[in-house]
């Protein structure tokens, strides 16, 4: 088989004394949708933001197709192909729906200065390129979304900022994905609507690693589920061998502590 | 279903972009008109100062109102521009042989001189590299940070220039001749053009105006350009999100570094004018207080809009040189006159308080009174800023559905 699109190795990363995430292998294929789940507090946000260069990793490898990403900057990490959404919505407030998807599509668009200012023919072309690249991935994910391209994306509906930010994510045609809690805040339908998203998207190509606490939306996307606790994986397997794994359910529920006492 | 609204909204915008057309081209027709029609009781020097502020409003709104970096020492940038304009075209710098003697350019022992339309890209590259100079080792920091290290270069660059005169206690030649200030700053050459004379002499006011209204033009052309560019959005999603932009591949420090350096260009084609304006430059010209006005101008007009950001400038030069000053002339008036047809009682008492009244020395309170009751109704600024629709629209519905068709690239097997 070909070595995976993403292999995490003996990652580690501690604030002060406190190990946040601890030698935590694991690996995501290509084409694969991935969700890593655990209780409150065991470190799976830490893992993206060390993945997506928030902050250098302590100890542990992180490589993207062959190369080495850890430590990287969180800019150029997005330039190597991986892009990410994030737990509590971060869009562009004051830009229209279009601009945000299209400040995801920076890395990719080049630009100089004299360029910028003289918007020769060929900057323009590409612009509106850029454009019409932003305004497809719209239409694909919801024409909703596209008709109100013009739009403060504060203005938008809870749901379809989310599918903004995963919009803006998407048109850097990254290798991989990142979604931090896509569903969180969503109404049932909407996370039901939201996972058929994921589907679309991973049947167009894309690699995803998601953290979710909605089970449902876990169980019926992943095609692997990693499980962590304290920082550390305790479980990996597809969603049905994960959902009756002892140590998971023990972690979820919190039976160690019972049988102690 | 989405169609019909998409299609409504593009036919709204293009019908908004004829009238804003329209109006722009009214505007600019009548800001060449304003010195033959102008009211005869504010002289054109106020328009004169009017248009610096303009230009520092426009450059400074590219590092606060875009970029979102509070600059707190803008002056200092202004300082620059104006500070090489007059020691490249002034007899500050004398050589004992002639070096150059060119039409656009002489170095001899009448000092430098260089022709003015090379000045001004020339400022404008100066002030330029000193932001790059004062902003790659310090844009790393953000927010409060930011702004104090801005107010301390605020603060360094005048007290630089003062110390650096005739027998400066580094050991320097005489550099920006200290507190005696640079003196006798070229004027621009005479340009005459078919039916257009300007000849930038004496007390004449109006090429000066016609100058000025041509480079603001010209930024104006420009800072619309960078905005609606991928440099443009990308300074604004720093603004709105630092993470957000990071991680949508934006480089923030660089990124910040261009908006404080084009920033600091235009104060240079601010520094630029008003020194071969004024003919001479002092430290003093561009002192702390300078930087609050242009800040002031920026929040008071729009943070972040253009045409905000532009009145901005002309209400802050007009109520200064000109609103405040008649303001505080009627109040004085109007206490005489009811002081005069009321000797007693309260009216005349009000009447004598009201006549009496220094206003001039009230002005900066008037001032601040002002600022505090319009942020307090318009908190953002005059014109504020407006998140402008994309001008590239397909022609109908059927256009977008079809060309979009071939754009959204499935992936599948080909990572």
């Amino acid at each position: 088989m070909d070595e995976p699109l993403l292999t995490v190795q003996g990652l580690t990363r501690r604030f002060g004394g406190l190990a946040a995430v601890d030698g935590l292998d694991f690996h995501v294929d290509r084409g694969e949708i991935v969700s890593l789940i655990g209780p409150n507090g065991a470190g799976k946000t830490t893992v993206f933001n060390v993945i997506s260069g928030v902050y250098p990793p302590t100890a542990g490898r992180i490589v993207l197709a062959g190369k080495e990403i850890g430590g990287l900057k969180p800019d150029r990490i997005q330039r190597q192909g991986i892009s990410r959404t994030f737990q509590t919505l971060r869009l562009f407030a004051n830009m229209t729906v279009l601009e945000n998807v299209l400040v995801g599509y920076h890395s990719r668009l080049h630009s100089t200065l004299f360029g910028d200012i003289i918007k020769p023919p060929w900057v323009a072309r590409r612009e509106r390129e850029a454009v019409k690249r932003a305004q497809a991935l719209l239409r694909r994910l919801s024409p909703r979304l596209l008709a109100r391209q013009d739009f403060r994306a504060s203005d938008l509906a809870y749901a379809d900022r989310r599918l903004l930010e995963l919009a803006r994510a998407l048109i850097a045609d990254p290798l991989l994905i990142m979604l931090d809690e896509p569903t969180a805040g969503m109404n049932p339908s909407e996370a039901v609507e939201f996972m058929e998203q994921i589907r679309k998207i991973n049947a167009d190509g894309f690699s995803l690693l998601l953290i979710e606490h909605n089970l449902n939306v876990v169980m019926g996307v992943s095609q692997r589920v990693v499980v962590m606790d304290y920082g550390k994986k305790i479980a990996e397997g597809t969603p049905p061998e994960v959902q009756h794994n002892e140590r998971v359910i023990e972690a979820y529920l919190g039976r160690r502590a019972t049988a102690a006492s | 279903m989405a169609a019909p609204a998409a299609l409504a909204q593009i036919q709204a915008y293009r019908d908004n972009l004829w009238l804003r057309r329209a109006v722009l081209f009214i505007l600019i027709i009548a800001a060449f008109l304003y010195p033959i029609v102008r009211p005869g009781s504010v002289g054109l020097d106020t328009a004169n100062i009017a248009e610096v502020y303009v230009l520092l409003a426009l450059g400074l709104n590219i590092v606060v109102g875009f970029a979102g970096l509070l600059d707190l020492g803008y002056a200092a940038f202004f300082a620059i521009g104006a500070y090489s304009a007059a020691m490249l075209a002034s007899t500050q710098f004398s050589t004992k042989k002639v070096i150059l003697n060119t039409s656009l350019l002489y170095i001899g022992p009448q000092g430098i001189h260089l022709n003015f339309f090379l000045l001004i890209p020339v400022a404008a590259v100066i002030a330029a590299l000193f932001g790059i100079a004062f902003g790659a080792p310090t844009l790393r920091l953000r927010g409060d940070y930011l702004a104090i290290v801005t107010l301390g270069f605020g603060e360094i660059v005048p007290k630089v220039i003062e110390n650096m005169g005739t027998g400066n206690s580094f050991g320097l030649p005489n550099i920006t001749n200290g507190v005696n200030s640079i003196t006798g700053i070229d004027s621009p050459p005479n340009i005459n053009l078919g039916p257009l004379h300007l000849i930038f002499s004496g007390n004449a006011e109006a090429p000066w105006y016609y100058l000025g209204l041509v480079i603001i033009l010209i930024s104006i052309l420009i800072i619309t350009r960078l905005r609606n560019s991928r440099l443009g959005r990308s300074w604004v999603a720093i603004r709105e999100d630092e993470v957000a932009a990071a991680h949508a591949g934006i480089n923030i420090t660089g990124t910040r570094l261009t908006a404080f350096a084009l920033g600091a260009a235009f104060s240079g084609f601010g520094g630029l004018l008003e020194a071969s304006r004024i003919g001479s430059v002092s430290y003093i010209q561009f002192l702390f207080t300078v930087s609050v006005s242009i800040l002031v101008m920026v929040i008071l007009g729009g943070i972040g809009s253009i045409p905000g950001v532009i009145v901005g400038g002309i209400v802050v030069a007009y109520l200064g040189q000109a609103w405040l000053p008649s303001l505080g002339s009627a109040i004085n008036q109007f206490g005489s006159t009811l002081h005069h047809h009321h000797s007693t009682g309260i009216l005349g008492a009000a009447g004598a308080w009201m006549g009496g009244l220094p206003v001039v020395s009230a002005e900066p309170m008037i001032f601040g009174i002002i600022l505090v009751l319009i942020m307090l109704v318009r908190p953002g600024g005059l014109v504020p800023e407006r998140r402008r629709a994309l001008e590239f629209h397909p022609e109908t519905a059927q256009e977008l559905a079809e060309e979009q068709e071939e754009l959204y690239t499935i992936r599948t097997g080909e990572i």
